[in-house]
């Protein structure tokens, strides 16, 4: 069995490699059979969080457009979504145009509020012209509940006492006058030009302290 | 020189056309003679030969580093081939015995004096069945009992198969050195 033996070793010494080698066209069929191996290397967080923000909505690609125009480094956690709407806000502010917006809508909302303390101001006035005036005058009706109760009171309170038909002709006549006074001071006072908020308010808490306090 | 499969796997795996190219080269030459020695010729033998780098290609993401990329590629090339046999049917485990029943024997020196052309020579003079089997004891170093699996045998055919190619190597060898 000698002879098997050295059979074997020179066999397989001898035949392990082949010398005479195939052509290249071998190679160009087999290049073509390979398949393309899915990528090994995970999908980077800022390549999923960019995914996720465009899928979503045009907001989500826009704002994750932005943040990656800016170079953003996106870690973990933080959404280009937010990143980016920030940077939107962030240049809102900055933005001139949207300045005047903010500016034109702050003085309409000012203008707004001047308007409705212009009502409450003559809800008081006339409330205060009651008060002044709450015997003689009950038909002026006031606009609010509270000064509607505290002139049906004096009116109760008034309506105890005795009063005589010659005293309601004089009270009469005192706030005719009267009223027809203020209604001219008050067209005087008024100015050619839209008062701001600021003079008016001075004006009508002038008017009404005088009208209060002052002698007449 | 060594070559470093685990990095050129990888490589491979990242699409890296050169690599694939890298690694076919590197082993063209063991796989081409596996394929070569259990076909009749050349052409035959680069067909195995492709389909064996197709299927390592396509297998390599199923390659566990556990035991040596050649050996893996060299079982799929002994694979391919034997399936080519298969589909060809060019299994033949005749007992044909009796033609060299009374084969001489021959100084061990001539046969290690035979290059690799004229041992693939004698090797391709034998049937079939001898052939593929006497491959897979001599040279692949599989077992007879993994021989039968393979081949869809028993473990005595193999091993009655391996004696008798043996024998007839041997009165080849003698008759090429009495000629």
């Amino acid at each position: 069995m000698g002879t098997n033996k050295n059979i074997e070793e020179v066999f397989n010494k001898n035949l392990s490699e082949y010398e005479e080698l195939p052509s290249e066209d071998l190679w160009q069929k087999i290049a073509l059979a390979i398949p393309v191996f899915p990528n090994p290397v995970s999908i980077s967080g800022a390549d999923q969080l960019s995914s996720t923000a465009s899928s979503t909505t045009s907001f989500g690609k826009l704002a994750s457009f932005i943040a990656s125009a800016k170079g953003f480094l996106i870690v973990g956690g933080i959404s280009a979504s937010f990143i980016g709407s920030y940077l939107m806000y962030q240049s809102s502010i900055n933005n001139p145009i949207n300045n005047e917006i903010e500016q034109s809508e702050q003085l309409k909302s000012e203008e707004e509020l001047i308007i409705n303390q212009e009502q409450i101001s003559d809800n008081e006035v006339i409330t205060k012209d009651n008060d002044q005036n709450s015997v003689a005058q009950p038909q002026i009706i006031p606009k609010t509940n509270k000064t509607q109760s505290v002139v049906n009171n004096e009116v109760e309170e008034d309506n105890n006492l005795p009063i005589t038909e010659k005293d309601l002709q004089k009270n009469s006549v005192q706030i005719i006058t009267e009223t027809a006074k203020q209604d001219e001071e008050i067209e005087t006072a008024k100015p050619s030009k839209p008062e701001s908020f600021y003079e008016k308010k001075v004006r009508l808490m002038k008017d009404s302290t005088r009208s209060v306090f002052e002698p007449e | 020189m060594k070559i470093d499969y685990e990095q050129i796997v990888k490589k491979c795996l990242e699409n890296d056309q050169a690599s694939q190219r890298a690694l076919y080269k590197a082993l063209l030459g063991k796989l081409m003679g596996v394929c070569r020695r259990y076909t009749r010729n050349k052409q035959e033998a680069e067909d195995c030969l492709q389909e064996a780098f197709i299927k390592i290609f396509t297998s390599l993401p199923n390659f566990k580093a556990d035991g040596p990329f050649e050996a893996w590629t060299r079982r799929i090339a002994v694979n391919e081939s034997l399936q080519f046999l298969r589909k060809n049917k060019k299994f033949d485990f005749m007992d044909d015995v009796e033609i060299y029943h009374n084969v001489p024997d021959f100084s061990s020196n001539a046969i290690s004096m035979m290059n690799h052309d004229e041992l693939l020579m004698l090797l391709n003079d034998l049937p079939q069945g001898k052939k593929v089997v006497f491959n897979l004891f001599v040279i692949e170093g599989y077992s007879h009992k993994e021989i039968g699996v393979m081949l869809n045998i028993s473990e005595n055919t193999s091993k009655s198969q391996l004696s008798k190619a043996k024998d007839l190597l041997v009165g080849m060898v003698e008759k090429l050195n009495l000629n």
